[in-house]
């Protein structure tokens, strides 16, 4: 496949900094700076690729609205989504994040579930700030849809926290697409679009047709981010290599591994998955590794992605196709591609 | 010339394109490409069946999404109201969300050329925030700021657009028992929407923020 064209990184880089200009506004300077604002503007200052308020600008673009009325709704998306990862990375226990250390790693659990709670009601003030842009009445639609977004997102990480405490590896494919179309997808893609086509005027009849290309498009991506973990080079990756692995989570290839793997391997994997963090080994780790080279686990999840990645673009030319022609419409075609072959 | 002294080709070894490239070379290479051939229809399965799988657990998550939000649309709006009967009940989840932080005022100006309006208001009898916007054009006034903010005294900066070097000034006089804002609006001023912080006067802490959106 060739490199996607240029369109995705610098429509990224556009958006992304608009985002960024707009979200810190929302960032307090004052006291208590130490114990709580700086940690809570630590993850979105940060960076990261803004692909979530990007989306939501590009599709509000596409299908006609004008930028500016989308930028809150962009920057209480990224706020959002930082506040997540601050709880995410505790829950998951992982220790690193955008090539630094995680937020508990820094200044402890307590301080960081506090910052993440305040984030989290941050996020909110963006979408009240729409009022006056977008009405009361659009206003209200975008934060009924941040409600179903949160709840989705909730219940998909709950499926997985529960499968690593109960240490259920006996899931179908099917149980992990549910997991990830609500812990990645609404997030990453779904509740992204929808916003920026509601904002354009979209009619809600047609939203469910975002959450098709939405799933497609967020598990394509997940699949990578995984695929990326067991793969990619640290410096490029930005997280810690093989953590996923480490933090026991259930992942496409982890599956394939348990359903493939032998009764003998099977109950040695049951074993590692079986024990906190802190008493894994780095043998057992790198068995695990290479257990899913030699029975195609790796391979068999990038074959997923790619049909994954398919589907998206077909839902992409449902929903897309008759639009004019614009950057922003290629940005989201071309953002199929991306996912698949991002380094980070 | 008669038929039979017509010459002719001899037949062709083929009379088409030879579409099994394995054949290429030779019986090893075609065992090899058999077994490579058969891996691919192994992983076409996979992506078959993973896209089939992902429409099926996506129908299903549309079709719980629906049911989710047929049920939240009757204990909100009640039997026999309907989503388009959501102004009053916007107003009120905004109001709530508003109570929760800080008192939100925002009305609407149309205004008569040369006129000035006040746009809006907020705080009781002592440490009241007005303001007033002073333009010939249509204006949307959004005054956000603590309570009591204005009986300790304000700064404001001026109103500035997300883009451009475009900027309302903000006056602030004493007035009323608090403080009186005043917009002035240039003619040239381009339409969009202005926003600025509101501080308390002396510590230069956040306690608002003042937007005009401005009409073209």
């Amino acid at each position: 496949m060739s490199l996607p064209v240029a369109v995705v990184p610098e429509v990224l880089a556009e958006y992304g900094g608009l985002t960024h200009r707009e979200l810190t506004r929302y960032l307090p300077d004052r006291e208590p700076r130490r114990h709580l604002y700086e940690p809570l503007s630590d993850y979105p200052l940060r960076g990261g690729k803004r692909l979530r308020p990007s989306l939501c600008i590009a599709t509000a673009r596409a299908f006609g609205a004008a930028l500016d009325d989308a930028l809150l709704s962009a920057a209480a998306i990224e706020l959002f989504h930082n506040a997540l990862l601050i709880h995410d990375d505790i829950e998951d226990g992982s220790e690193e994040r955008r090539g630094r250390p995680t937020m508990h790693r820094l200044h402890g659990v307590p301080i960081a579930i506090n910052a993440g709670d305040t984030l989290t009601l941050m996020s909110l003030r963006p979408l009240m700030d729409n009022r006056a842009r977008l009405g009361p009445r659009l206003s209200l639609r975008i934060l009924e849809e941040t409600e179903r977004m949160a709840r989705e997102s909730a219940e998909g990480q709950a499926l997985e926290l529960g499968w690593r405490r109960d240490n259920v590896l006996d899931l179908g494919e099917d149980d992990y697409l549910r997991m990830i179309l609500k812990k990645t997808c609404w997030l990453l893609a779904i509740h992204p679009m929808r916003v920026g086509a509601s904002i354009a005027g979209v009619g809600e009849r047609r939203l469910d047709d975002f959450v098709r290309f939405g799933f497609f498009l967020g598990a394509a991506f997940q699949i990578q981010d995984d695929l990326l973990n067991l793969t990619g080079e640290r410096e490029e990756y930005g997280k810690e290599p093989w953590g996923d692995l480490w933090e026991g989570k259930r992942t496409l290839m982890l599956l394939h591994l348990h359903r493939h793997a032998g009764p003998a391997e099977r109950r040695r994997l049951t074993t590692i998955l079986d024990r906190p963090r802190e008493e894994q080994t780095a043998e057992d780790i790198r068995w695990v590794r290479e257990r899913m080279d030699l029975l195609g686990s790796i391979e068999h999840a990038r074959h997923v992605a790619h049909g994954l990645a398919g589907a998206a673009l077909h839902e992409y030319s449902l929903l897309f196709g008759s639009l004019p022609d614009s950057r922003d419409k290629r940005f989201v075609a071309e953002l199929v591609r991306y996912m698949l072959e991002r380094p980070r | 010339m008669s038929d039979t002294e017509r010459k002719k080709r001899t037949d062709l070894e083929r009379d088409r394109p030879r579409r099994d490239p394995a054949g290429a070379f030779g019986d090893a290479g075609r065992t090899a490409f058999d077994g490579l051939r058969a891996a691919g229809e192994a992983w076409r399965e996979v992506v078959e069946r993973s896209v089939k799988m992902g429409y099926r657990v996506v129908e299903e998550q549309i079709e719980q999404g629906r049911k989710v939000a047929t049920s939240l649309n009757d204990q909100v709006y009640g039997s026999g109201r309907t989503r388009d009967d959501v102004g009053d009940i916007t107003d009120r989840v905004f109001a709530s969300f508003a109570d929760m932080t800080s008192r939100w005022f925002d009305m609407m100006g149309s205004m008569a050329a040369g006129m000035t309006v006040p746009g809006a208001s907020t705080g009781g009898a002592t440490g009241r925030v007005t303001v007033s916007v002073a333009t010939a054009r249509a204006a949307k006034v959004t005054l956000e700021v603590e309570a009591g903010a204005g009986s300790a005294g304000i700064e404001a900066d001026a109103l500035a657009p997300s883009k451009g070097d475009a900027r309302l000034a903000v006056e602030v006089r004493p007035g009323g028992g608090g403080v009186h804002l005043e917009v002035r609006v240039p003619s040239d001023a381009p339409a969009g929407t202005y926003r600025g912080t509101l501080r308390a006067r002396g510590s230069g802490t956040g306690v608002g923020s003042l937007q005009v959106r401005l009409g073209a």
